[in-house]
């Protein structure tokens, strides 16, 4: 898309996040998730291959069931793949919550209202490394641990149905 | 990994129910929080709310708003939104007040706190001055006495003492800048917030929980590095209760 004249960048695409509600105006909190999701998508896209152009990306939420933040990070990453964006990794984003030691992954919002802990985290599927990283409530640093080594077994597995969905439908 | 000589003053804003000023090297932050009476959630009857918004002044950077700063914080206004969002995440995570405490009639009235942060001196990392600003201004929040008149409006007593809140544990962070693959730096400046490919910030409670991660920015970075990052925070809040015990001290209410 052509971008307007005071987001544009000589060198790079502008990548543009919108996160709009079901119902009602985007509050701070959308904004925090536009950008984190911006974030992670800035580092996949090769942004240098189409310089002056806007990639426009529009969250929208029909129905929140928790984990909100990793679905909306992998559909776009699933939706970059489908309007062929060159990327050059596969993200792959978890929400685990933990209450006492249990810890559930992809919680719906039930559990993640009775949860102490949220945290939403994305992963490169090749090597493993966080891009992003979100923490609600009150965790110790070993809690943290965990959830991490959880999530990125968790990650494995989006990663997986991403490469076997978009495999099955390119023959 | 050093951090900014730390200050941090409390109740500067005499026309705000509760100030402070925090700065973290040249950044200053200014906090000023203001009561008004609101009706609380049906879910939560028993609970006041708050409110975090933050802008960056106009005098504090010079180069605020000039496009090549694009995808810094200055002069780019999603991501002071996204920011003030996080800061009131944080507050909120550390559970570090009761909001039943701000409950004045329960299902009918509570206090809103209404937290504005204003920058009034860019020179990298708002972040960790804006928390530490937040801490002390709540900590010199004082709420007044109230009466209910008859027909439930709420009014300000003259008799009664002004109360404060009970805060059990202060948030405070320390924000990484992620330059490369192989460095990090603690407590980005200006010059370093330009170069920055990503950011962590990290909080952690005076009375050592965990109450932040937040990474973001187009660099990734592996968990070992996160964790070496959570190591240096959690020393970094004990020497802040050390350093500033009239804030970040015990409070006997």
């Amino acid at each position: 898309m052509r971008v307007s004249r005071k987001d544009e960048n000589i060198h790079n695409a502008t990548v543009q996040v919108f996160v709009k509600p079901i119902t009602g105006n985007e509050d701070i909190e959308h904004m925090l998730m536009s950008t984190m999701v911006e974030d992670c998508l800035s580092s996949v896209i090769l942004v240098k291959m189409h310089p002056l152009t806007r990639i426009q990306i529009v969250i929208q939420l029909l129905d929140v069931d928790g984990s909100i933040l990793s679905c909306a990070i992998n559909g776009a990453m699933m939706g970059l793949i489908d309007a062929g964006i060159q990327c050059n990794k596969l993200l792959a984003a978890v929400t685990v919550t933990q209450l006492d030691s249990e810890m559930i992954v992809d919680p719906s919002k039930d559990d993640e209202k009775r949860a102490s802990v949220v945290v939403n985290l994305a992963f490169n599927a090749n090597d493993q490394q966080i891009i992003l990283s979100n923490t609600n409530g009150l965790l110790s640093k070993s809690d943290y641990h965990n959830i991490i080594n959880t999530a990125q077994k968790a990650a494995l597995k989006v990663e997986k149905f991403m490469r076997k969905f978009f495999e099955s439908t390119m023959r | 990994m050093d951090v900014r000589r730390t200050a941090v003053s409390l109740g500067s804003i005499k026309t705000a129910d509760g100030s402070a000023l925090a700065k973290v090297g040249g950044t200053t932050v200014a906090c000023g929080l203001k009561l008004e009476v609101g009706i609380p959630s049906a879910l939560k009857p028993k609970e006041g709310r708050f409110e975090v918004s933050l802008k960056l002044a106009s005098l504090c950077s010079p180069e605020i708003n000039k496009k090549s700063l694009g995808r810094t914080f200055v002069g780019n206004d999603k991501r002071i939104d996204a920011m003030a969002a996080t800061i009131k995440k944080t507050i909120a995570s550390s559970q570090m007040m009761n909001l039943e405490e701000l409950c004045i009639k329960e299902g009918a009235s509570v206090w809103v706190v209404y937290i504005d942060l204003v920058c009034v001196d860019f020179s990298g990392n708002i972040f960790d001055a804006a928390l530490m600003a937040v801490g002390g201004a709540l900590r010199s929040l004082q709420l007044p006495p109230t009466q209910i008149a008859e027909d439930g409006e709420v009014m300000l007593s003259r008799e009664g003492k002004s109360s404060r809140l009970t805060i059990k544990r202060y948030p405070i962070s320390i924000s990484f800048g992620i330059l490369d693959q192989k460095h990090i730096v603690a407590d980005p400046t200006a010059e370093e917030e330009k170069l920055l490919e990503g950011r962590l910030s990290v909080a952690f409670t005076t009375d050592g929980h965990l109450c932040l991660v937040h990474k973001e920015g187009r660099e990734s970075i592996s968990s070992k590095r996160i964790n070496d990052c959570l190591d240096i925070a959690e020393k970094y809040a004990e020497k802040m209760v050390k350093k500033h015990p009239k804030v970040f001290g015990f409070v006997a209410s």
